[in-house]
């Protein structure tokens, strides 16, 4: 209990004082204030597993979560050029002396085809190459096959879960469903003749064939490190092919499933910049303010974590 | 003194008489030879360019011979010195080229002498429209840089001009010929004549007195250009007599580009020669209805000793002996000809050769000159119903012969061909046939034979794979070949028509050519030309039928099957026999006699590529354009099929892109939307959002963590709290009594 007086001015003991008294609610107990961690082995352990699933979880999320904003993005950008290449050959199919026949390969990661299947309601714009960054952007094809449309095997390799994941419902084609492909020479419908799952094998996926036909590739697995089995769709051209046009050569690393082993360097400068700033940020969070220290890092953090786990996934088979 | 009056009289009228006779005498001596021109065609008022005039005179005494130039109706006047016509003819016309080797480039020296067994000097006049520049002028100081003028003073003048003139319709020109009759005992007697005026008219393919088509009513019309000319007379039929616009709008081509513009829906009406086989498409119904009989043939160029003039001395002329050819000799040469040379052992054109026996005309040329080198066989590029007869012809009866040996390696079979160049690929890095993409290219290289490779005045041949129309237009001499009863036989009218019995069902309601049996007469590559008409009317864009332009379809076909168009057929041609012409009859009514919803149907579907993998047939390749001049190695060969990228050959032959193959991916392209965010609904860039929300608190958090920092309290009441509405709100969904916020307690 308390007790407060109220008066004009304190009075001795002498003196009769009115006196009024009240009383008071008791007051709560106040707040614990919050401890700072002690360093020793299990703060220690702690911070590495954290900053692990954090890496992690920044990784999955860049890919899962933002590649499909990224490769959309991507494919805009590819749909206007295509459109534009398509145009200009329609333009020169007009002219009086009528289309000219290309004379070198299409350059890697630039747009070669718009792809539609028609039973699964996708439309995918096909670019040059298979290695991860363009397989990033949209389905590939593969160098050394057959021109899309053109006579032989052209072969397109995609991803399953990653990026959009356009090729990920690609074993629910059936035989007889329809492909449609359209390119600066015209449009081409190829209708598929059988989906496959089992291990890729180039020779007869990516080597010569008796038909006119077009190959998808694509991996089984979400798991992103798969590279042995593939869904594997051959689909043969209707009518006549397009006259042959001058193709990429392909090397080994080029089958869809082949990491970039260029992408270490990247992935080394960006998880070295990540884990610099996070140890400044650490340090600066124990020594600073709060709210000053996380704009501050943040925007850095944020950026270097997106492109190590871009770095990371170029690492990783193209086809995931 | 009356008798002296008398007398007087008499004697003057004596003299009178006297001096007239001797005037009339004199005057007659020295007249001009009298002679006469022919010409075919007669009329040279309608002449066109590209056309050959044929002139012959005759009449001429013996020794004479005549010079033939073009030049302006009105010989210009204005030489210096020498203004007599003979010099005026000398500076301001041009030799027409060609009288003797035929080469449009060749001009004649000294004129065309007078054939010592006709008695007639024959010259071909090849009609040039336009610009003519003349030859060299000397003593016109209106058109010469130095000249010395009447009072011998050396004038110099700077940037003459050139001398020209132009020869079409308004400014007509005249073939004039220069007449020199030769005597023993006194000069030359010279005589110009320039009767023969000429106003040569462009080759539009417009008939004569005919209007522009109008777009629309008129029919659509592609044509090998083998039936130009047929075509032609045929739709002045139809127009000329009342002026009124053309009823077809041609377009002359290759026949593989003729079938695939059929084929496709872009014309109306075309022409071939072997129904279906040459056609990429086959979805379009046709009606096939035969117009004329045709011949494969191989056709000899270059010159033979054309006879002797009146002195006994011989002269060459244009080839018009009609050589024998066995089908092993015509198989030999056109699968190997490199190796054919007279000069090769074993070689048809070597010396003492079935062939070269057979043909004493061949006996008589030189062996190098027999087969002139490398530009010695030559042929149209791209499908045609010749390379493809003539290949059917030679798999069966001379199939050890039709056979490809580039070096020393084994013979190869050839087999069918749609394509002259097609016989270039299976020679490697040889060329067996020098290939024009055109008729006018063929003529060009044949014109060269003759004035580059052919030494003047020496017999030499040269060979050109065409058909009997072609030939007689260009006059390109056939040769004869072989039928079944083993007769030598040359493509004439009456071995057309015996030819046509033995024609055979194609299977597609045309015919081609079969064996001819024990016919002597029959010429075994005749051949029936067919109008190709759609059976569906003619609709427009939006399907509405084109009622004039199908009138004009069924007139064109009527008139050409008809009695007057059959008079009219081209050079070459020969009319339909009657089981020939009684077909045509029966399908004339065919032709428009679909319904209007399935010429729109029909006209959809084309729209789009063929479906059928078999769609494409061998001439599939109708496409692609070779290179002129055709030194095409294998790749050329693109009716055989075409590799693929991987190096594989496949079977289908490619097609290059057309407007239409490239608007139909155009409009896929265009149909194609892709959104800023994957995936429906809210979802679509709340995922995204989210993500960046996380990758913005995560790493920060972390790192605060890591510095051993406390949670703030705010944050730890809001974590708290924000738990305590999950967990309630899991609670009531477990329990199955989900109440919104505020409804109630």
């Amino acid at each position: 209990m308390s007790v407060r007086t109220e008066g004009k001015h304190a009075a001795s003991d002498e003196e009769r004082t009115d006196v009024l008294i009240h009383e008071l609610p008791p007051e709560e107990p106040p707040e614990p204030e919050p401890a700072e961690a002690r360093f020793g082995p299990l703060w220690i352990t702690g911070v590495v597993v954290g900053w692990l699933l954090t890496s992690l979880v920044c990784f999955t999320v860049v890919v899962y979560a933002l590649g499909p904003m990224l490769q959309n993005s991507d494919q805009r950008a590819a749909l206007t050029e295509v459109r534009g290449q398509i145009d200009r050959a329609l333009g020169e199919t007009q002219s009086l002396l009528g289309a000219t026949a290309p004379k070198k390969p299409a350059e890697f990661g630039t747009p070669v085809a718009v792809m539609e299947f028609p039973t699964l309601a996708l439309h995918q714009v096909v670019l040059e190459g298979v290695a991860p960054g363009q397989t990033a952007s949209g389905p590939g094809h593969v160098p050394g096959t057959s021109g899309l449309g053109q006579p032989g095997n052209a072969a397109i390799a995609g991803r399953f879960s990653g990026y959009g994941a356009p090729f990920a419902k690609l074993a629910e084609l059936r035989p007889g469903n329809e492909i449609v492909i359209a390119t600066t020479q015209g449009k081409s419908v190829y209708r598929v003749t059988g989906t496959a799952e089992r291990p890729l094998d180039e020779g007869e996926d990516y080597g010569k064939t008796g038909d006119d036909r077009l190959t998808l590739v694509t991996s089984t697995s979400w798991w992103p490190l798969a590279a042995e089995t593939a869904t594997v769709v051959t689909a043969t051209l209707e009518g006549k092919p397009f006259s042959p046009a001058p193709q990429n050569g392909k090397a080994d690393a080029q089958d869809g499933r082949s990491g970039d082993t260029s992408a270490w360097a990247m992935l080394v400068l960006a998880l070295g910049g990540f884990t610099a700033v996070a140890v400044g940020a650490t340090w600066l969070y124990r020594r600073w303010r709060l709210v000053s220290t996380y704009v501050l890092t943040a925007p850095a953090m944020l950026t270097l974590a997106a492109l190590a786990a871009i770095a990371l996934w170029r690492l990783l088979p193209a086809w995931a | 003194m009356g008798r002296s009056a008398a007398k007087r009289v008499f004697l003057v009228v004596l003299c009178a008489l006297l001096g007239t006779v001797w005037l009339a005498g004199v005057h007659t001596a020295q007249a001009a030879p009298s002679y006469t021109i022919s010409t075919q065609p007669g009329d040279l008022s309608k002449v066109r360019d590209g056309d050959v005039v044929k002139l012959s005179v005759a009449g001429l005494p013996a020794g004479a011979s005549v010079e033939a130039a073009l030049c302006p109706k009105n010989l210009r006047d204005n030489l210096i010195r020498d203004r007599r016509p003979e010099a005026r003819f000398g500076m301001y016309c041009r030799p027409v080229p060609g009288a003797q080797s035929l080469s449009r480039s060749l001009p004649i020296t000294g004129g065309q002498p007078r054939n010592g067994a006709t008695h007639t000097v024959d010259i071909d006049y090849p009609v040039t429209r336009g610009e003519t520049e003349a030859g060299y002028i000397v003593d016109d100081p209106d058109y010469r840089d130095v000249y010395v003028d009447e009072h011998g003073n050396v004038v110099h003048v700077p940037n003459p001009k050139k001398y020209s003139y132009r020869c079409d319709e308004a400014n007509p020109c005249a073939i004039w010929l220069k007449i020199i009759v030769r005597n023993a005992d006194r000069p030359a007697e010279v005589t110009l004549d320039g009767s023969l005026v000429v106003a040569p008219g462009e080759n539009t393919g417009l008939p004569p007195g005919c209007q522009d088509p109008v777009a629309g009513a008129a029919v659509t019309t592609a044509l090998p250009e083998r039936m130009a000319k047929s075509a032609s007379s045929w739709n002045s039929l139809l127009c000329s007599p009342r002026s009124a616009p053309s009823v077809v709008q041609s377009l002359a081509s290759r026949e593989g580009e003729v079938l695939a513009g059929f084929d496709k829906g872009e014309r109306d009406l075309a022409f071939t020669g072997s129904g279906t086989a040459l056609s990429a498409d086959k979805r379009r119904d046709r009606v096939f209805v035969p117009t004329a009989l045709n011949a494969v043939v191989l056709a000899s160029v270059g010159r033979q000793d054309a006879g002797a003039d009146d002195s006994g001395m011989p002269f060459v002329g244009p080839i018009r002996e009609s050589f024998k050819f066995s089908l092993d000799d015509l198989a030999d040469l056109v699968s190997k000809r490199t190796r054919m040379d007279g000069y090769s052992e074993g070689a048809v054109m070597a010396d003492e050769s079935a062939l070269v026996n057979r043909n004493p005309v061949l006996a008589a040329m030189r062996p190098n000159l027999r087969l002139v080198n490398e530009f010695g066989l030559s042929g149209l590029a791209g499908p045609d119903t010749g390379p493809l007869f003539l290949s059917d012809l030679l798999t069966t009866s001379a199939s050890g012969h039709w056979q490809f040996q580039p070096g020393e390696e084994q013979p190869v079979p050839v087999g069918r061909v749609t394509s002259y160049l097609q016989l270039n690929a299976g020679m490697g890095a040889q060329v067996n046939i020098n290939t024009a993409a055109t008729r006018s290219d063929l003529r060009e290289q044949l014109d060269g034979l003759s004035q580059g490779l052919c030494p003047e005045n020496l017999p030499c041949a040269g060979y050109v794979l065409t058909d009997l129309a072609t030939a007689t237009e260009f006059g390109w001499t056939p040769v004869s070949l072989p039928n079944a009863s083993g007769e030598y036989v040359a493509p004439t009218p009456a071995s057309l028509a015996a030819g046509a019995a033995h024609l055979v069902d194609a299977g597609d309601g045309t015919l081609r050519p079969g064996s001819t049996g024990t016919d002597r007469g029959a010429y075994p590559l005749t051949f029936a030309e067919y109008a190709v008409a759609p059976v569906n009317p003619l609709v427009d864009g939006p399907c509405k039928p084109r009622t004039a332009a199908q009138q004009g379809l069924s007139a064109m076909v009527s008139t050409a099957v008809g009695s007057g168009g059959q008079g009219a057929l081209g050079p070459g041609l020969a009319p339909l026999p009657g089981s020939l012409a009684a077909v045509a009859k029966d399908r004339l009514a065919k032709i428009g006699s679909g319904s209007v919803a399935d010429a729109c149907r029909e006209k959809e579907e084309l729209k789009n590529p063929p479906s059928a993998p078999g769609a494409g047939g061998p001439g599939g390749d109708s496409g692609a354009v070779p290179p002129p001049g055709g030194l095409a190695g294998p790749s050329a060969a693109s009716g055989a099929g075409t590799g693929a990228a991987n190096g594989q050959a496949t079977g289908a032959p490619a097609q290059a892109p057309t407007p239409a193959s490239v608007q139909a991916a155009k409009n896929l392209a265009a149909s194609v939307s892709i959104p800023p965010f994957p995936g429906s609904g809210v979802l679509g860039p709340l995922i995204p959002l989210l993500a960046l929300v996380l990758l913005t608190i995560l790493p920060s958090a972390t790192a605060y963590l890591a510095a051993g920092r406390p949670v703030p309290p705010w944050l730890a009441r809001t974590v708290r709290r924000l738990g305590g509405v999950f967990g309630r709100i899991g609670d009531r969904v477990r329990g199955g009594r989900f109440v919104p916020a505020g409804g109630g307690a």
